[in-house]
């Protein structure tokens, strides 16, 4: 639990390089230097070729909303002064799939296709958690 | 053609009462479940040689399986506890027919209850909350086990154009059914705009297309389709299974808008040799609104893309195309958590046996049940049938 109650991830040693990205403000993803696939959670395989050759290479950080929802009814009491608070499944351009919170949008903004950005959110000394909010118009790729 | 499981049949069962039950554990709700059961198929505990359970969470055990059979005073040759959320009372079915077959024994007692209603703690009801996303990747954004539900609510919305009343329309149907179950545990008919206006829970989900939260446990007795035709009842055989595992987590889905509920239904087709259009009645697990709308179009049911009309047109009301669980289900006749499709599976062996009363499917032949796990993750098809469709 962080001082605020929120929930913390479960680290394993395989995703330190992850949460050491996150907070020096970098969305670590593994590359696979054999076929060229691009994967997260964290794994010790590819899982397009199964080869073990993986690199960790700093995401753009943008993508776009596959599907959201405003939850009304928290997961925990750490929630209850958030609510409603939005959980989004995020495409990014790289290609995996994320759950994230959405910062920063109003429910009449978020749709389905929103194009977003990454941004952290220090949940203690040493979880700073990728986050999204809109992306601003000069961000917006196309 | 792959073999079918025709040579089992299932001969007794039974449900427990439903809803909120304060002066029993769960162990002694298998076994009055199984007692029931056994009765119902005309045999006794001294028949059983083979038993399957799965865990409660509100009286967990760590080999759940070997405490029941403790409790039961039963000394089985085959004792299996399994776990896969909300598929696993259907798989388990797969399992039990394959000992059967296989000679590791002659009659298995499939008994389960859980108490999520009046017997979980604080604590328990957090963990079991929470355990819903992946604890690195997704329970540190708060989704609740609804909101993951409503996520692909969302998608299949956005693909479709399905509309909200769609979802609605489900959890009427179901009340309406239940509205016909004398034990189910809400049977007051509620309609599109009461859900509608119910307390949101997770756009675009209220509380009414939310299952409901109970206590109770069901069972069933399974042997081979040549012993069954000397017990009490009619038997219900088995004629194929399936099963289809695409992910656990949400986010790790290939698809937000098709399950592995496609790979599961195809398996249990082609090894009954039954087509969806040779379904009568239908048991689907529904523990929240759009769960009912993937697995139609899954399953075939219904066309792709198309669940959404199918449902508000009444297709799977009693008298529409396509009946679905005329015991409520989850959503209204009660939902124990894992055992909760084990009632799905009672539903359809008194349908197939022409016992359901005023819920009754005409002339109900062949049944489909089909269970999942996780978040649309797990996935587990039976079709049933009788001496007729054989």
């Amino acid at each position: 639990m962080s001082t605020h109650g929120h929930i913390l991830p479960r680290t394993t040693p395989l995703t330190e390089a992850y949460w050491d990205g996150c907070r020096r403000g970098e969305l670590r993803l593994q590359h696979c230097l054999d076929c060229g696939h691009v994967q997260l959670p964290p794994r010790s395989h590819c899982t397009r070729c199964r080869g073990s050759r993986l690199e960790w290479r700093a995401s753009a950080g943008r993508g776009r909303v596959a599907s959201f929802t405003w939850i009304h009814i928290p997961l925990t009491e750490a929630w209850a002064s958030e609510v409603p608070y939005a959980v989004a499944l995020v495409r990014l351009d790289e290609g995996p799939l994320m759950m994230t919170n959405l910062h920063d949008c109003s429910e009449s903004q978020l749709t389905v296709g929103l194009e977003v950005t990454v941004t952290f959110e220090a949940r203690d000394e040493t979880i700073h958690l990728p986050q999204f909010r809109p992306a601003r118009e000069e961000e917006v790729t196309s | 053609m792959t073999k079918g499981l025709g040579g089992i049949a299932i001969v007794g069962a039974a449900d427990t009462a439903v809803g909120k039950i304060t002066d029993l554990d769960c162990q002694a709700l298998c076994a009055i479940a199984a007692e029931r059961a056994l009765a119902d198929a005309g045999l006794t505990f001294a028949d059983v040689d083979g038993l399957v359970t799965c865990n409660a969470m509100s009286q967990p055990f760590l080999y759940p399986a070997e405490a029941l059979a403790e409790y039961l005073q039963i000394f089985p040759s085959y004792c299996v506890g399994l776990g896969a959320g909300g598929a696993a009372a259907v798989s388990v079915i797969q399992h039990a027919a394959l000992a059967i077959e296989a000679g590791l024994c002659e009659t298995v007692l499939i008994t389960m209850a859980d108490r999520l209603r009046s017997g979980l703690t604080r604590e328990q009801a957090r963990q079991m909350q929470s355990a819903a996303g992946h604890p690195e990747f997704e329970t540190p954004y708060g989704p609740t086990a609804p909101a993951l539900y409503a996520l692909l609510a969302r998608a299949h919305m956005h693909a479709y154009g399905t509309s909200r009343e769609a979802l609605a329309a489900v959890a009427v149907t179901m009340r309406e059914h239940a509205g016909l179950h004398p034990g189910a545990q809400k049977r007051d008919p509620i309609s599109i705009d009461d859900v509608l206006s119910s307390r949101p829970v997770a756009t675009p989900l209220n509380v009414l297309d939310c299952s409901l939260v109970s206590d109770g446990g069901a069972a069933i007795v399974l042997t081979s389709a040549q012993r069954a035709r000397h017990l009490r009842q009619k038997p219900v055989l088995l004629l194929g299974s399936g099963e289809g595992h695409s992910h656990e987590h949400l986010s790790a889905a290939h698809d937000l808008t098709r399950s592995a509920a496609v790979e599961s239904g195809r398996q249990a087709y082609a090894r009954s040799g039954i087509a969806p259009k040779d379904i009568d009645v239908a048991g689907l697990y529904d523990c929240f609104t759009p769960v009912v709308l993937f697995l139609l179009e899954d399953l075939g049911l219904c066309p792709r893309g198309e669940s959404g009309a199918f449902v508000l047109e009444g297709g799977i009301r009693l008298g529409g195309a396509m009946p679905v669980n005329p015991h409520g289900g989850l959503l209204s006749h009660c939902h124990p958590g894992n055992p909760g499709s084990m009632f799905h599976v009672t539903e359809m062996v008194t349908q197939l046996r022409g016992q359901a009363g005023e819920r009754q499917v005409p002339n109900a032949e062949v049944a489909l049940v089909h269970a999942q796990g996780g978040t649309l993750s797990s996935h587990s098809t039976l079709i049933l049938g009788t001496e007729a469709t054989r």
